[in-house]
């Protein structure tokens, strides 16, 4: 344990230029947390960012939330989708801002990436409607992050995640263990580093660092179970690629709690691909 | 046939299945040719994707391509009783897709 931290805090001295959000998101968080907090206070505080309202406006306009063009201010935006929506869409409309979607290594795929990341998401949100968990907005964007760190890794410091792409390949194993070898610390506790410093929400912070291995993720076991699994099937699908050829082993534990064998496979993947498509339109508007 | 999402709508692309209007009245029917400017419209009655036809030589090359990736994506795990059950779901999934 003692070693992990040693060998993170090597890495993350490395990450001097890891961009900072914009105030407003922490601010943002902080205003939701307040039961007592209204429309008109949230969406004043977004409006004091040019770049993120403008961005937060086309997002709520796209087809993918079914107002098209219609929505004209935040307030109004609040009104329509509610609260948790707009908080999300401003989180992952500000994150993609700062990181952008283009990574540095040439050696990577970042279309594809992207690709798995939003189907990672749209699963998730099937799977949370499927178990009728009220989360399925926070299922979506907890997959649509969920390999954060592997963006930072190639934002920041991309002359080592090109090694860790030559050792996956000599080696022929996942991402993950490719990082472990070459990094001594993987993507999923670089991402939750970031996360924190980041001043992320925790459920958010905690499928960035446990989508692997979700029965540690305490509390948050549900949502990140969600994604673990989410991101098995975005895989099988061969919606997009997170940078593996293969894929890893579905955690018992969740399979069993979430009673898995039970669930209708055919009419689950067929809901699957459509939503995969439907937020296809998510990627192109951000 | 294909999903594809309203706003990648082109000429000349065929429906595939009716769109409905929320009353579940046919809006739109089967094998009528959709042009790219439709897509707004489509947008305003709460269309997000359209099932397009595709001609038959692409649908089984891109069949037996997906169905290559899943073979070399599960190759070390299919040992696995779950992820076996996945692996076979999703190839059933890909082999019934139209």
């Amino acid at each position: 344990m003692e070693d992990t931290l040693k060998h993170l805090k090597d890495i993350t001295n490395k990450l001097s230029d890891l961009p900072t959000l914009p105030t407003v998101v922490s601010q943002i968080t902080q205003l939701m947390q307040n039961p007592r907090t209204s429309a008109a206070e949230v969406g004043e505080a977004i409006t004091t960012d040019q770049s993120l309202t403008s961005k937060t406006l086309k997002l709520v306009n796209s087809a993918f939330y079914g107002f098209p063009g219609r929505i004209k201010t935040i307030t109004h935006a609040i009104v329509i989708l509610g609260f948790t929506t707009v908080k999300n869409i401003v989180l992952t409309a500000s994150i993609l801002n700062v990181i952008g979607k283009t990574g540095k290594s040439k050696e990577f795929d970042q279309e594809a990436f992207w690709l798995h990341s939003v189907s990672t998401g749209a699963i998730a949100k099937v799977l949370a409607e499927l178990y009728k968990h009220k989360i399925s907005e926070e299922a979506f964007i907890g997959g649509l992050l969920h390999d954060l760190g592997k963006v930072i890794i190639n934002h920041c410091v991309v002359d080592l995640f090109e090694e860790v792409l030559i050792y996956r390949d000599k080696h022929n194993c996942l991402l993950k263990d490719a990082e472990k070898g070459v990094l001594k610390v993987t993507h999923q506790e670089i991402g939750s580093w970031v996360a924190e410093r980041w001043k992320l929400p925790s459920n958010l912070t905690a499928v960035i660092q446990y989508h692997h291995n979700p029965e540690l993720a305490g509390d948050y076991k549900e949502i990140t179970g969600l994604v673990h699994l989410a991101d098995i099937f975005a895989r099988a699908l061969g919606s997009g690629s997170g940078g593996d050829n293969s894929i890893p082993i579905v955690s018992e534990t969740i399979w069993n709690d979430m009673n898995f064998n039970s669930i209708d496979l055919p009419k689950f993947l067929e809901r699957a691909e459509d939503e995969i498509t439907k937020a296809s339109i998510f990627l192109q508007a951000i | 046939m294909k999903k594809v999402p309203v706003t990648e709508i082109e000429d000349g692309m065929l429906l595939a299945k009716p769109i409905l209007g929320t009353d579940g009245k046919i809006l739109l029917a089967p094998g009528v040719e959709l042009k790219a400017t439709m897509s707004s419209r489509l947008r305003n009655w709460g269309v997000v994707i359209v099932n397009i036809l595709e001609e038959r030589d692409d649908t089984s090359e891109e069949k037996e391509n997906k169905l290559n990736k899943l073979e070399m994506t599960f190759e070390q795990v299919l040992e696995n009783p779950n992820m076996k059950l996945i692996y076979d779901a999703v190839k059933k999934h890909i082999m019934d897709s139209e």
